[in-house]
């Protein structure tokens, strides 16, 4: 493919994208930066303004200028080429994974003896997020149910801990096995009735269940003492504790072990716990997709109806899809809930599943890989930038609309697993 | 004769607000035959398909399946209402209960019957063999534990599941796309993997919803092999609905006429081919003529 007139750059076409992209910019800043308050009266400010929009149509003009010579095209192309949607993979593929995994595994063994405090607790909650990203996957991407209340099953895990601490004097240990198992219950609960529905029809439902389970944990003051939250006990090691003076007479982990007494050693537990649990979820997760329960969940996205007719339970196919989200759930709340030593219901509001559900979108439906990455960067990201965090929500909308734009079907594209040619054997 | 019969419709209705659809129809389906149910647009022939196949509760009448050694019926495993004599017979309660709660058309698939649709209903974004591996669903290992630990019996369950949605493939003649996604397949080909994938549910009797709609004649012809196929070695008894009258009078051994929801003529090809009033339902008749 040779283009004669590519070398006479044409420069029509980016002067008038500019021009445009200037009027709008002048339509959409000059109000708002141009005009400014000041008591009853206003100032007009139109060097600012000036300044704006002269950026914005430079930066238009450079864009255009780039995105038509040869390069840019070559960009672009590679933007629209990958967002379709997926592709199977050769039966003897081997993923570049397989080199990268250990290495990643590596930085987060050796990660911990570096860290600050606060680097660690940002990496802790970046964690908690891929666990909950990788358990509403499993319902919204694998299985197609589109779940606005996944955040009343976190919130089952953390209330778990500290209802369970306050009345029944359970641990961390033992809280987290029956976390994941209340979580669980409560989806299925929910999900019996319910995944009858289809659609928006269920999105508004699981909203509402959400919602109930924060104004429960809100007004309950009796038991959940309501906005002022609970504390919640720090998690400890084989009965050691972390902290300086163990309860009880006990003997805390720093004096037992004869070092220093150290506050991150608290944090660096619950980080390597953590870690542990989310290899071995992303492990589980790994081997269900390749199993017949995976399988029909993906049936059941791509035709219910034709599911049915396969002779799948759709409503208990679609039960155990929401069971086994809502319990990586409630394992998060769990780790959550130590990680803060406190819970109180704004933890759980519906911008949690909001922004959960985006680190499922953004990384693609039903994408490992890409729920985890996403997680890390809706999370972690704006730690990092602290000082945008006045800007957090806008930039996560500008992010969205770019996604929607260019990579519509997530950042990672879907792989499916190929199988090598065999014999048939007949039945 | 009945015992000879792997299902048996007795005045089926069903009902869609005021409108009749199906108006006492009464069929039976020989084992090991291939049956045509043909009729002109609009007779009801794909809504006795779905009351057949529980897509559709019908309204009265009885459906039995004969399949698999036992005798199912298909209107009570979908989930009838309470009666008032079941609040007393605690035996009846239960099963309807459960039926109520877990019935459903799956129950039908399980009893012996697979189909077709006709809109093509392929899970298109998996691969052709996840296509067939779904559709196995009950014959593999479902073990989670099993799974999770990958363990041996496990393996070996999924390669045998791989075996016979790699021979079913190779019936239909789509073995060398195994690995290509369902929804980027050609027409014909999706036709001939939703045969494939419904014969993986090792039916008895494979219902097919206008199989040669959109297909060329070269299809046809491979189509009507492989529905041939299909009873001759595979022992299924093939119910179908078909416009393609080449194709019907090629291969049915039996065929039932609907017309305007009522069974209007049954029998073999040829009596069907000049029966006036079969004529008379396709080309329209004078009214006197009918008389």
């Amino acid at each position: 493919m040779n283009m004669p007139e590519r070398s006479s750059l044409d420069i029509r076409q980016p002067l008038l994208d500019s021009v445009l992209a200037g009027l709008v910019a002048l339509v959409v800043f000059g109000p708002i930066v141009g005009v400014v308050l000041d008591g009853y009266g206003f100032n007009l400010q139109p060097a600012r303004v000036a300044w704006i929009v002269g950026t914005v149509m430079l930066g238009r003009f450079l864009l255009s200028l780039f995105l038509h010579s040869a390069s840019g095209r070559g960009w672009m192309q590679r933007f629209e080429g990958s967002g379709a949607g997926v592709q199977v993979l050769a039966p003897d593929y081997r993923s570049h994974l397989r080199w990268i995994v250990p290495l990643v595994l590596l930085a987060a063994l050796i990660f911990p003896f570096f860290a600050s405090k606060y680097l660690l607790t940002v990496i802790i909650l970046g964690l908690i997020y891929v666990l909950l990203g990788l358990g509403l996957n499993i319902v919204v991407g694998l299985a197609g149910l589109l779940d606005l209340g996944y955040v009343a099953f976190y919130a089952i895990g953390a209330y778990g801990l500290a209802l369970g601490y306050e009345y029944l004097g359970l641990g961390f240990w033992s809280v987290l096995p029956l976390a994941a198992l209340a979580a669980a219950l409560a989806g299925a609960l929910l999900g019996f009735p319910v995944l009858r529905m289809h659609g928006d029809y269920l999105a508004i439902v699981t909203l509402g269940f959400g919602e109930i389970i924060r104004l429960v944990l809100n007004n309950w003051l009796s038991l959940t003492g309501g906005p002022n939250g609970m504390s919640v006990p720090a998690p400890t090691f084989l009965g050691l504790e972390f902290g300086r003076r163990a309860k009880d007479g006990g003997v805390p982990f720093h004096e037992f072990f004869g070092i220093a007494y150290d506050p991150n050693v608290k944090f660096l537990f619950i980080y390597a716990v953590l870690l542990l649990t989310v290899l071995l979820v992303l492990y589980v997760k790994g081997r269900l997709i390749r199993m017949p329960i995976g399988r029909a969940w993906e049936a059941l996205r791509e035709d219910e109806i034709a599911c049915r007719a396969m002779g799948l339970n759709h409503v208990l196919v679609k039960l155990s899809a929401f069971m086994l989200g809502a319990s990586t759930a409630g394992l998060a709340g769990v780790f959550f809930a130590s990680y803060q030593g406190f819970v109180n219901p704004t933890s759980f509001t519906f911008f949690e599943s909001a922004l959960i559900l985006a680190i499922v979108v953004l990384g693609g439906m039903g994408s490992t890989l890409g729920v985890v990455l996403a997680a890390f960067v809706l999370t972690v990201a704006p730690e990092l930038l602290r000082s945008f965090a006045d800007y957090r929500v806008l930039l996560f909308g500008m992010l969205m609309v770019l996604m929607m734009i260019w990579r519509p079907r997530g950042l990672i594209r879907i792989s499916r697993r190929g199988f090598a040619q065999r014999p048939g054997v007949a039945p | 004769m009945s015992g000879d019969e792997i299902l048996r419709v007795e005045h089926l209705s069903m009902q869609f607000g005021g409108i009749r659809a199906l108006h006492d129809v009464s069929l039976g389906v020989r084992r090991h035959s291939i049956t045509a149910l043909i009729g002109p647009n609009g007779a009801g022939k794909t809504t006795v398909f779905n009351c057949l196949t529980g897509f559709y509760r019908a309204t009265g009448g009885s459906i039995r399946l004969h399949a698999r050694g036992r005798s199912t019926d298909v209107l009570q495993v979908l989930g009838e209402p309470f009666r008032a004599g079941d609040f007393v017979n605690p035996r009846r309660f239960a099963s309807r209960l459960r039926y109520k709660l877990f019935g459903g058309t799956h129950l039908v698939n399980r009893a012996g019957l697979a189909r077709t649709f006709q809109n093509i209903r392929l899970f298109r974004e998996m691969s052709v063999l996840e296509n067939l591996l779904v559709a196995q669903h009950l014959w593999v290992n479902r073990n989670l534990l099993a799974g999770i630990l990958n363990t041996r019996g496990f393996r070996r369950a999924e390669e045998q599941a791989l075996e016979h949605a790699f021979y079913w493939l190779e019936v239909v003649d789509l073995a060398d796309c195994a690995n290509r996604l369902a929804g980027e397949l050609s027409y014909g080909q999706q036709r001939r993997l939703e045969i494939a994938r419904a014969m993986c549910t090792r039916p008895q009797l494979l219902c097919l919803d206008e199989p040669a709609a959109g297909l060329n004649p070269a299809e046809t012809a491979a189509l009507s092999r492989i529905i041939r196929t299909l009873r001759d070695t595979h022992e299924v008894t093939v119910l179908l609905i078909e416009h393609d009258m080449g194709l019907v009078m090629g291969i049915s051994d039996h065929i039932l006429v609907l017309d305007h929801g009522e069974l209007i003529a049954e029998g073999p090809p040829a009596a069907i081919r000049h029966d006036p009033k079969v004529i008379a339902a396709y080309l329209g008749a004078d009214e006197e003529e009918l008389a």
